[in-house]
């Protein structure tokens, strides 16, 4: 194990103490057990962030151009010479051929 | 800002085609509505889709499933939308169809960034997610 100094606000300790009493009484490594399960936790949220999305614009299903945001894309392709309405543009996130339209949406 | 209309909940916002720089509004922001169970991005009004020139951009088609189970079809590209109060700034697919009389922000706009809604103070809070 590794020893590790970090600082906390006083409530934020208050309330860590509290809880670990409450739960776990007085067990030994409890503090230590709860903050390495927090950090944990934490940690497998932030590294799982989605792949960044792309934005491609195709000409005859052939990659013209590639960005990470809309802006980049458009600014390419005006250094391109090429027409955006000439491609289609399309995005390497997953776009669902069906989706549900929610509550305010109605049939006219 | 953002707000409840009686007891709805919207964000201001504005939307831009990059590709024929054009924007709507031209200037400042307008009301959308955010409805949870809308699973895109964000929907407009033809009128707003044809305004910023979406429509000559190849748009994709899809179906949209109503809370009753009918279908209606829809057309989309994509755009960024802003939310100027708070500097957010996302691109994504911004689609139509027949009938819409408002501007719909969808879960997928949604996900990408924190809001809060709080209804006993009628307050609602946008901002970047961290």
């Amino acid at each position: 194990m590794v020893n590790l100094t970090v600082s906390f606000s006083e409530e934020t300790v208050r309330r860590l103490r509290q809880t670990i009493r409450d739960r776990y009484g007085f067990r030994r490594g409890a503090l230590s057990g709860l903050v390495e399960e927090a950090v944990l936790e934490a940690l497998g949220r932030l590294e799982t962030t989605a792949p960044r999305e792309r934005f491609r614009a195709l000409k005859d299903d052939k990659v013209l151009a590639e960005a990470d945001d809309l802006d980049q894309l458009a600014s390419t392709l005006r250094q391109m010479k090429v027409d955006a309405r000439s491609v289609r543009i399309v995005s390497s996130s997953y776009l669902p051929a069906t989706a549900r339209a929610g509550f305010r949406a109605r049939k006219t | 800002m953002s707000a409840f209309l009686n007891l709805t909940p919207t964000v201001r916002i504005a939307l831009r085609n990059p590709f024929s720089r054009t924007r709507y509004p031209a200037d400042e922001s307008v009301v959308a509505v955010i409805d949870s169970g809308y699973e895109g991005f964000l929907a407009i009004p033809l009128d707003v889709f044809k305004h910023l020139l979406l429509d000559a951009l190849q748009p994709q088609r899809r179906a949209l499933v109503l809370a009753n189970g009918a279908i209606l079809t829809s057309k989309g590209a994509y755009a960024v939308l802003e939310i100027p109060h708070v500097a957010i700034r996302l691109s994504g697919f911004v689609e139509t169809y027949n009938g819409l009389e408002e501007i719909i922000l969808g879960v997928e706009a949604l996900s990408r960034f924190k809001s809060t809604l709080d209804y006993c103070q009628k307050k609602i809070s946008i901002q970047p997610c961290p």
